[in-house]
């Protein structure tokens, strides 16, 4: 078992798991996690289930004091982690004593951080999802992001068995993030790949904004379709919005691409004004 | 939403009944729109596009798998009744009888979860939506935004006339399927009294 109680949340805190399914049909968008692996690795790092709910963070850190002894993981986003004002390591299990202070600092690089607690984190669960789904007010704690004075509390703790994960942190000047066509990829005029894009600050849980020389295309809308994260419209200007877990389940503009699965966590993680490609697979 | 539909609707709902009658529970979601059906399905899960392709099925029993259902609804709880009233130019009564008088086609889901797209509104009743949208819309509300109407069956924020309220839960997310509306439902209403609305179901 966990306890831990919030004192500083940051802005964007929410209980995270691998996202809803099944039901879009009824506009249900699929939320979870913006970067899987990280979640997956801050779950293993302290012998949970992958797809157990964590705690994922943007932009800014969150302040926490253990209630009980437990063990945690911080992983994602790069951060400087302290327990009690001693570092201890990302990508790491820690174990906390009742009264730890652990403090995790805001991104040096990166946007997403996943705090994992051993056991199952305690929420609300929606169709089938602890996701927080904050327009709606859907998993989480009362569908709403974290805030000062909130408990964390897990069940079911596994034996802890050290693990240890694989991260990638070399960063490329241009990132290369690759795309499959969309059903209106034949509209465009130009490739996506001659323009580099910059990362726009605006970006958040439901897309990811583009900065750059606009796409021409071939008309301007479709009549409303499915979209999914990952998804890249060209709305009229020309700038490619890439959808991401908070999407809603339609929209209006040429689905020009969709990013493979393995690259959205990845692109997830990029700050403001990072570069991009969007390639062809 | 300029383009044509190159797709009568009535094709599409009467494909998504086929397919979802066909496939089942091994898909995952689908996603029907104006002009388009999507498909989604767990990775290896290709052949359920052949097992689709490949099926044989009738589309004469069809008809009579449209639900058709009836909505209790109290014009007592319409917050916006009487402003459509007056950009329509009639009494209040007026609405709530033109409005009763209606037979309504789910087109569409979505937007904000469980919201419900309809057409089939009266044109008198057409009433721009509002310039300030509300940032709570309790669920069931019945909402008037342009020459469409639409379902809030879920509590959300929006923008559409409200003209009145059903006690119904048409989306549980404990029920199997969760939404008791499909694209392609009708829907007519009967008008209950706002006594009625509050002891509903008790």
């Amino acid at each position: 078992m966990g306890k831990l109680k919030v004192i500083k949340a940051g802005a964007l805190s929410t209980i995270q798991d691998k996202g809803r399914f099944g039901f879009r049909q009824y506009g249900i968008p699929q939320s979870g996690a913006m970067d899987i692996k990280s979640m997956k690795n801050a779950n293993q790092l302290v012998s949970n289930k992958s797809d157990w709910p964590v705690i994922e963070t943007a932009i800014q850190g969150i302040e926490l004091v253990a209630l009980e002894e437990t063990v945690v993981a911080v992983t994602g986003a790069t951060v400087t982690i302290q327990v009690n004002n001693r570092q201890v390591a990302m990508n790491a299990s820690n174990h906390l004593q009742a009264g730890d202070f652990l403090c995790i600092s805001k991104p040096m690089e990166g946007v997403y951080s996943y705090l994992g607690i051993s056991g199952r984190l305690e929420a609300n669960e929606d169709f089938g999802s602890n996701s927080t789904y904050v327009m709606a007010g859907f998993g989480g704690i009362e569908g709403r992001v974290l805030k000062q004075g909130d408990i964390l509390q897990t069940q079911n703790a596994p034996v802890f068995k050290a693990s240890s994960i694989q991260t990638e942190s070399k960063t490329n000047e241009i990132e290369i993030i690759h795309i499959i066509k969309g059903p209106e990829w034949k509209l465009l005029k130009d490739l996506p790949e001659r323009t580099i894009f910059q990362i726009d600050p605006s970006s958040n849980r439901m897309g990811i904004r583009l900065l750059g020389d606009p796409l021409n295309i071939e008309g301007e809308e479709i009549l409303s379709s499915a979209v999914i994260p990952g998804t890249v419209q060209l709305p009229p200007n020309g700038i490619p919005i890439i959808l991401m877990n908070d999407c809603q389940t339609t929209g209006g503009y040429p689905r020009i691409g969709k990013v493979i699965d393995e690259d959205l966590g990845r692109l997830a993680q990029l700050n403001p004004m990072r570069k991009v490609r969007l390639r062809l697979v | 939403m300029q383009a044509p539909a190159t797709i009568p609707i009535e094709k599409i709902h009467q494909s998504t009944r086929l397919i979802k009658a066909v496939l089942g529970d091994s898909l995952q979601d689908i996603v029907p729109s104006y002009n388009s059906i999507a498909l989604f399905y767990e990775e290896g899960k290709e052949s359920l596009i052949e097992e689709l392709t490949s099926a044989k099925v009738s589309n004469q029993k069809d008809s009579k798998s449209i639900k058709k259902l009836e909505l209790p609804i109290c014009y007592e709880l319409g917050l916006d009744i009487d402003e459509v009233a007056v950009h329509s130019g009639i009494s209040k009564d007026e609405v709530i009888n033109i409005h009763l008088s209606g037979t309504y086609r789910a087109i569409l889901i979505g937007f904000t979860p469980g919201f419900i797209y309809m057409d089939g509104l009266d044109s008198r009743l057409a009433c721009p939506r509002k310039s300030n949208p509300r940032k709570y819309i309790e669920y069931g509300s019945i909402g008037i935004g342009g020459e469409q109407t639409g379902i809030y069956s879920l509590a959300s924020p929006g923008g559409w006339n409200i003209i009145g309220r059903t006690p119904l839960h048409l989306f549980d997310s404990k029920r199997k399927p969760p939404m008791s509306v499909e694209v392609g439902s009708e829907v007519s209403y009967v008008r209950i009294t706002k006594e009625e609305f509050e002891t509903w179901g008790n």
